[in-house]
This record gives structure tokens, sequence and C-alpha cells, in this order.
């Protein structure tokens, strides 16, 4: 709660200050998705300074606007992250191992992923300062104006691939760690019904736990 | 030869107090604080001093809740408000911007081998090191992994993770301590965010505080004005500015109606200008020297201290009233002025200061720093007023002829009704009123309650329980002190606490009739909480041996990323160089020292560690607890400062009577007669006079009526000894009487203070003065009787 009245009264004081241009605003919408119940796939590459190769994984995203997002990793290894829109989040590594996503940077990028997957430009309009690239259409560049955000985050760059619903999304971290994500939306889906049958056929205890958010003990039961 | 002396202190004291300005000029410090109110508490002089930090501390806290029914106005006002406040130079608000990340991961990260959460702890004692190799690589994969930490400070990533909960639990707690920020109450739908902010360390002085007050009202004006929103403060730094206000109305009240009254009693008196000299020199002199050795003390004087002075004027210009009447008297009956009269004025002027300073003096052992100071500033302001008169007084107009007609006429309407009284019936009398009030004294109602010290604003007391319900879950006077003879041990105390407790919530669930009903362990927030105890760093420290040692966690982690496992070998090398380091509660507190009051401290073998108690809880349960504990103490703040008034007061009034019993020796070895001991009846028997009215008028004695007692005392010996010195009738009786006049202006105008401490001693010194006005020309009359008739 007192990071999100600090994150929220920060982002609200410097909201004046950093006022992103109807220009930005309207590149950033253009972004979004419009959809209010859809799934996609992703592939991810993230490089770390130490390690020879990038490290890539993929898998496929389920999203709700009534519910929330479930980040299901394929390959290499298994598991789902799960970002409610009751702000509880948590790891499923399988039916029988699920925890809590409990740290600062999990709440911050759930509501960042949540507010990409919602449209939700307003809280980016707050939480970013957005810089569109003078070089490539279609480049915007997101830049944490909360001072705690900063030091675990640098900034994240969306690119929208035209005539596609492709959405690249890279997020530079305080390590100079880079995230590359590439997500496409694969399918959109009418009703919530519709949803929920593709939501369990993805992950079944990560669907439950998204429709049904209860903050797991420490002894692992809900 | 004492001439000599007396001069010699004259000179060093002017001296003293021209360098003391030349050097200060400008630099005067006024201090508005409410803390020299408090009494010393009945504690042990760490724990006090752990107290004195932590209640430091809440006194710099300013805290602002904005609420409002539409929350989008609530978040703009907020905003306003927050960074209009932050414009204010002397405050800082404490938000985002005052915890820094970096700062709390670099100066935790050299603890991180002895840091693990209890899922750590799980997974360290049963996962093989290929296990913890691939939970790592999976992390590694994970979108929301933004490690706080480099991968090669954190190749695992479970320190980052730690750090990561570690911030959050932290700030819950912080919030849960003191905001419910923007919550909604689900029977209503009124919004609330909080802004705290802090006042800088030291506090401010007068003209910043109302600066500071007028800028916040303005602020707070145009955001109401502006925004649905209404906006409630609370903070120590509201009610100081409110006392300080008042005081500064009072220090101009006393003292300029003093002043004149003064200046227009000794006009109609003497009949002159020329008289009035050397009184007011010897005021002027008086304070400018009491103002210079309290702020060389103290280095700073508390506007209390000046309320107070300003009612010494009445007392300082006794020594020029005696001693104008002396000479008047000597020149009216056509003796001369000799040195043997001149030795018999300085004779009863010293012994009338000797017993004014022990009256003050008696202020001094009190343990309130208010009367301490007060002790000090109006012991140097009567000696040196009194220095004044005596090296002074033989430069001054000694001719001056008191206006004997008219105050002859006023003292005949007020001693008439002693006519009827004849020396036996006076004997009757008073022996009477002595029987009375020492049977009467055992049933005199007392008041010891510390909250009478401070009468505030309607609004400000408001405000203060309105945010206190919105924004803290603690009590604010009572916590759980625990003690310890080291850091180890203490956190070993609080932890036997904690099981304690859950040991008697056990006990609750067995019977429903238990005593320990609302004791659950999350009543209590301690410190010690936010880290793990000193043995748990230790078997943590053991636990990473599998993940730091040769072809441990780390090295099959490398493996498994195809990196070079060379890259590791620092990390190993600081895992075994950080052996002994043991993360302390104090360290955490000094890192969080912004939002987090002092409550662990302590230093060489004496440790204190103070727990929040939760708003609800059965103090009463509580209390009974921690009885049953040894280094366990439920402490009320209130209920200790009772406490700490109630023995002050039983104390000073033993005091008193060992005040009369050395006086009454001082008497009887500077006269060595026995019936000069009937001097001590003029204070005494104001003294019983006032407990008996008190008595019947049902007044509750405080500490501040028995510490006021002993200046009745010394004011009646004041009086008695210049009747029983000077006994010259009508002569003596006009000095007292227009010397009484002149205290009675001053307490009178102090009984009217609106500060309540002010204003009972004013008040019991108006009535004392007024009883011993009477007693004393009682006795006056009865001496020039005596006198006549040898």
């Amino acid at each position: 709660m007192m990071i999100k009245s600090i994150l929220l009264s920060f982002v609200l004081a410097t909201t004046f200050a950093y006022a992103n241009s109807d220009k930005e605003l309207e590149i950033l919408k253009s972004m979004l998705p419009e959809a209010c119940f859809f799934s996609g796939e992703f592939n991810q590459s993230k490089q770390i300074k130490t390690l020879p190769v990038p490290l890539k994984s993929n898998g496929e995203f389920v999203y709700s606007c009534d519910s929330g997002l479930i980040w299901n990793t394929q390959k290499p290894i298994v598991e789902s992250l799960v970002f409610t829109n009751e702000k509880l989040h948590f790891l499923v590594l399988d039916q029988s191992t699920q925890e809590n996503l409990d740290g600062v940077q999990h709440f911050f990028l759930a509501n960042l992923l949540l507010s990409l997957m919602a449209g939700d430009t307003q809280f980016i309009a707050n939480e970013f300062k957005l810089i569109s690239s003078k070089d490539q259409h279609g480049i915007l560049t997101l830049k944490p104006k909360n001072k705690m955000v900063k030091q675990a985050i640098q900034s994240v760059m969306l690119k929208k691939i035209e005539s596609s619903n492709v959405l690249e999304i890279s997020i530079t971290d305080s390590k100079q760690q880079i995230t590359q994500i590439v997500s496409s939306e694969k399918q959109q889906f009418k009703a919530n019904d519709d949803f929920v049958k593709s939501c369990m056929s993805l992950s079944t205890s990560s669907c439950k736990l998204l429709l049904d958010p209860v903050r797991i003990s420490t002894s692992g039961e809900k | 030869m004492a001439m000599v002396v007396w001069r010699s202190l004259f000179v060093i004291s002017l001296v003293f107090t021209l360098v003391f300005y030349f050097n200060n000029a400008n630099k005067l410090v006024f201090d508005t604080s409410l803390r020299d109110l408090s009494p010393d508490l009945s504690i042990d002089s760490p724990t006090q001093k752990a107290m004195d930090e932590l209640t430091a501390n809440i006194s710099r806290s300013i805290l602002f809740v904005v609420s409002g029914d539409n929350q989008e106005q609530l978040d703009n006002a907020k905003v306003e408000l927050s960074s209009s406040l932050k414009a204010l130079e002397p405050l800082t608000i404490l938000s985002a911007d005052s915890i820094s990340l970096t700062e709390i991961i670099n100066s935790l990260s050299q603890y991180r081998f002895q840091l693990l959460t209890e899922k750590q702890q799980i997974d360290l004692q049963n996962k093989s090191n290929t296990e913890l190799a691939l939970q790592a690589q999976a992390k590694l994969f994970r979108l929301t992994n933004t490690p706080l930490l480099s991968f090669e400070n954190d190749p695992l990533g479970i320190h980052s993770e730690y750090f990561s909960q570690f911030l959050k639990r932290i700030n819950d707690d912080v919030n849960q301590a003191k905001t419910i920020s923007d919550n909604v109450n689900s029977d209503s739908t009124k919004h609330y965010q909080v802004i705290q902010t802090k006042i800088p360390e030291g506090g401010l002085d007068i003209d910043a505080q109302n600066q500071l007050l007028l800028d916040i009202n303005e602020i707070s004006d145009n955001i109401k004005k502006k925004y649905d929103v209404k906006i409630l403060r609370s903070g120590i730094f509201f009610f100081a500015v409110d006392a300080a206000a008042k005081s500064k109305k009072d220090i101009s009240l006393i003292s300029t109606i003093s002043m004149m009254g003064v200046f227009l009693v000794l006009l109609f008196t003497f009949r002159s200008f020329a008289p009035l000299i050397l009184p007011f020199l010897s005021i002027a002199f008086g304070v400018a020297f009491a103002v210079a050795v309290s702020h060389f003390i103290y280095g700073k004087i508390h506007i209390l201290t000046i309320v107070f002075g300003a009612s010494l004027i009445g007392i300082v210009i006794d020594y020029s009233i005696h001693y104008f009447y002396h000479n008047a008297s000597t020149d009216t009956q056509g003796t001369t002025y000799n040195s043997d009269s001149k030795e018999k004025l300085h004779s009863a002027l010293l012994l009338s200061l000797v017993t004014s300073l022990l009256g003050y003096l008696a202020l001094y052992f009190s343990q309130l720093d208010a009367l301490k100071k007060v002790a000090v500033f109006s012991c140097c302001g009567l000696s040196m007023a009194w220095l004044s008169v005596i090296c002074l007084g033989q430069f001054a107009k000694t001719n001056a002829s008191a206006n004997n007609g008219f105050i002859n006429t006023i003292l005949s309407v007020i001693k008439s009704p002693f006519t009827l009284l004849k020396p036996s019936v006076l004997i009757v009398i008073v022996i009477g009123l002595l029987v009375t009030s020492v049977f009467n004294v055992y049933k005199l109602k007392t008041s010891d309650d510390p909250r009478f010290f401070f009468t505030t604003d309607k609004n400000i007391l408001a405000s203060e329980v309105e945010v206190s319900k919105i924004a803290s879950d603690y009590e604010p006077g009572r916590f759980v002190i625990i003690k310890g003879k080291s850091s180890e041990e203490l956190f070993d105390n609080t932890l036997a606490f904690y099981h304690a407790l859950n040991d008697s919530s056990a006990e609750q669930s067995r019977s429903t009739n238990s005593l320990f009903d609302s004791l659950s362990v999350s009543n209590f927030k301690s410190i010690t909480q936010w880290l793990p105890a000193p043995q748990t760093q230790r078997v943590n420290y053991a636990s990473q041996a599998k993940i730091y040692k040769e072809l441990g966690a780390v090295d099959s982690l490398y493996e498994l990323l195809g990196a070079d496992k060379n890259n590791a070998n620092q990390i190993k090398s600081e895992y075994k160089k950080s052996a002994d380091l043991i993360l302390k509660p104090d360290q955490i507190n000094q890192l969080f020292k912004d939002v987090l009051p002092p409550l662990w401290s302590g230093e060489k073998d004496n440790y204190r560690n103070f727990i929040l108690i939760a708003k609800g809880t059965d103090f009463q349960a509580l209390e009974k607890f921690t009885a049953s504990l040894t280094n366990v103490t439920y402490f009320n703040s209130v209920e200790k400062a009772q406490q700490s008034l109630a023995d002050q007061r039983t104390s000073a009034s033993k005091l008193l009577l060992v005040a009369y019993g050395l006086i009454m020796l001082l008497i009887l070895i500077r006269y060595r007669k026995l019936t000069a001991l009937n001097i001590v009846l003029v204070p005494l028997c104001a003294t019983a006079t006032l407990m008996l009215v008190f008595h019947v008028l049902g007044v509750p004695f405080n500490l501040f009526h028995v510490m006021a007692l002993f200046l009745v005392l010394g004011l009646g010996m004041d009086y008695g000894i210049f009747a029983y010195e000077l006994r010259d009738g009508s002569v003596t009786q006009q000095a007292i009487l227009i010397s009484a006049v002149t205290s009675l202006l001053s307490f009178g105008l102090l009984g009217l203070s609106s500060i309540p401490v002010a204003q009972s001693f004013g008040t019991i010194l108006f009535l004392g003065n007024s009883f011993n006005l009477i007693a004393s020309l009682i006795y006056a009359n009865f001496l020039a009787k005596q006198v006549s008739r040898e």
C-alpha cells in the first residue's frame, strides 16, 4: 500500500512537470490493443552482461480486461506469471507450486503489462515521460517519472510493427540488462466464456488464480 | 568592606551583561518547545534518554490529511499541497524522495549473506546444488526479474529477491503506522491522502515558526478554495506555535501593565520623576542580566521563562521602595543618613533578598526544566536588581518624600479591623488557623494530570484527534519497552516477549475467558520484525555455504549458462570475508531515520527497544502480562507523568517544611531571639489561610501551587523582616503596602495568563501575597505598638 501510494503520489506530483504531448499520446494509443479479451504469443530475449549468449524464451499469453493477464513461458522453462487486476500477482510453476510475487519490481512491471494490454494510456502517461523517435515512425520510449521506479528500470521502448498486431517491448533495467519481447495478438474473444475456455486450456491452475485471486499462505495454500 | 564586595559583584555582572549583548546582538534564540514542561518520568536514565530521543523525533513531525468525496479532486489537491509544502524551506516532505532505494540496497548488500526469506531457508535446506541452479536459471528467464543487484553480485537472484520483499514489508509497516493513504472507507465515500513532513532537527526559532504557520495556512486556504477538500493537520508544532503566541501576548500584557502600574504607584507615592530612575534602572539591569545568564547557560531562553520573568518587575521594585522609604523616613525624622541606619537598611535588604532567593531557588529542585529555568532567571534578576539598588542608591535622589498622607489613609482603612484584635485574640486566631490547616492538609484535593499543562486551541485539538483516527494505527504515548545489556541480548529478550505473547494467545484460544483477550502478536510492532535475529543470521550465513562453496550452486549455475566460472570468484571470496557480519536493528533504524522514529537505541551495556502498541489493545491485560516478564515494561507516558508529578508534589511539600525550618534557623542565628521567630508567622499564616481557602473552594492543589508556596514564604519573610528590622510604625507599613501592591499587580496579571502553569502560579501568589500583606501589617502594627509601649 505504501509503495502504491508513494508511486501514485510521485506520479501525480510529476504529472505537471512532465506533461506528455498529444502527439505521443496518439502514437501510444495506436500501439495498444483495443479488444477486451484476447490471447497471443511472445518471444523473449534477455541480455545479461556476464553471460556469453542472450537468454531466449517463448510462450503464450491470455488477457481479460475483467481479470488480468497470464504470461505463460513454455520454452526452455515452463512457468506462468499471473497478474491480476486485484493487484495480487503469482508465480505458478506447476499445479502444486504457486507463489505470491511480492517484490517491488514485480508490482511495477505487472502494472505496466496490465496497462499495456488494457490500452490504459492514462496510466502510462502518468507513470512515464513519453518520447517519440524522430528518425523512425512508430517507436515510443517510456522513461519512468517515479524516482523509486527509476532505480529499477531505466526505460521501456515500444515499437509497433505496421500492418500487424505485433508489438515489440524492450525493457532496459538499472543493471543495463535488456529484455526484448515480441508479442503478437493471435485471437480475440467476443465473450468472457470463450476467454475462460482458452485460459483454462493454457494453464488450469493459473487460470483459477486469475479468476479467483487469493493470497497464498506461506505454506503454499490458498 | 561589604560594600566593596557588592560593588565588585555589580561591576563584574555589568561587564558580563555588556560583553554578552555585544557578542550576541541579534543572535538571541527564543525557545518555544513544550518539552520543558514535560516532567522527568520515574524511569531509569537510559530509558529516559531513549524516550527523549523518541519524543524529539516525533515532535518534528507534521502530518497533513487531505480528505474529500471526489477522488480526482483529492488527488490533485494532494499533489498541489505536496509541491507547495515542498517549496517551504523548513519542511522536508517524506515520500519516495526520502526513501532512497539505492542507498538502502548499497548499505544492506554487505549483509546479504546473513539474510534469507523463510522460503529461501527451506529451499536451501531441501534442494540440491543442481536444483538451486535450475531454479535460478528459471528466474533469469522470468519477465519481471529486474534484479536490484547485478548478476555478478547475486547470480542466484536470492539477495535481490530478499531486498525486494524487505522493502515492500517495511513500506507496508511504515504505511500501517502512519497512513491509510488513498483507502476508501466502505461505509462512506470519504477518501484520504496523507502527507508526512518534518521540521529540521533542533526546531525553529519563534520568527521562522510563525512564518511557517502563516505559509501553511495560506497554502491550505488556497487549496481548500480551489478543490472541494478538507485539510487536517497534526503535530506538536501547532501546539508550540499556539503556546508561543499566547506567551508573547502574556509577556506584553504583564510587562506593559506592570511597568505602567509601577510607574504610576511610584509617581503617586513620591510625587517626583527623579526617584523613578533607580527603580527602573534596577529593573533594566536585573532583566538584562537574567536574560544574559539564562541564555549563556542554556544557549537559548524559553518564552515561558520570560512570562515568569515579567512578573519579577513587581518584586524587583521592592528594594528601591524600601530604600527610598527608609531614606525618606530618616529625613522626615530629622535624623541624618548615617552609616548605622545605612547598615541597618542594607542588612534588611540583604535578608530580604536571601529569603526571596530561597523561595525561587526551591523551584530549581523541581524536575521540570521550565521551573529550573525560571529559578535561574529569577535569582539572577533579583540579585542584579538588588546590587543595582545597593550600589547606585547613593547616587539617587535620597530626599524623596513619600505621599504619606494619602497612603496613611489607605493604611488606616486596611488596618481598621486589626485594631479590634487584641494580642490574646490574635494568638488564638493564629493557633486556630495553624491547627485547622494541619488537619486540612490531608483532606486537600490534589491534581497531577500532566494534560493540565497545556490548554490548547479547540480546533488544533480536534484536528489532532481526527488525524490520529485516520493516519495512525498505534497508540501515541504507550509502548512496551524491552531492556537488554547488549544489542544481541535485547534482540533475544524481544523474541522472548513475542514467544510469551504467542503462548498467551494459545492459552486464550483454549479458554475463552482468558485474561489476555486482545493481546495478539499482530498488535505489537517492533523493528526486530524487519530483520532476522542474530542467531538466525548466523544460520542463514552457514546455509549459504551450499551456494558459494567450491562446486556449489553458483558454480552449477555458471556451468548451466555456459559462462566462465572464474567470474564467480569475487562473490565467493566476499562470502568468506562476511562470516562475522551481523545486521543490527539500530542500523535499520538509522537507514530509515527519516521515516522511522528511533525505536531501537542504546550504548555500552544499556539497550532499549520500544515496541509500538496497536490501538484497541487491552492495556489492563497488557500491564498484568508484562508484569510477569523480566526486562519488559509496559509504559504509559501520561500515567508515568502523572505519577512523577504526584511524587514531585509530595517531595516539594516536604521540602517546603524543610525550607521553613531552615529559615527559622537563619532568623535565630541572625537575631538570636526567640521572639524573632514571629517573622515566620507572616508567610506561615498566609500559607495556612491559602490552604483553608483552597479546601473550602474545593480547588485541587497541584505541583505548581506547592512551588508557588516557596515564593509566598520568600515574600512573606521579606515583609516580616522589614517590619521587624525597621519598627518605625507607619513608614515601614507604608513601604510594605507599596511593595506588596506592585507585587500583587504583577502576580495578578500572571494569574490572568492563558498558560495554565503561569495562571496557577499567578493566582496562588496573588492570594498568598495578599494574605502576606495582611499578616505583615498586623505584625508591623503589633511591633510598632510594642515599641511605643517601650
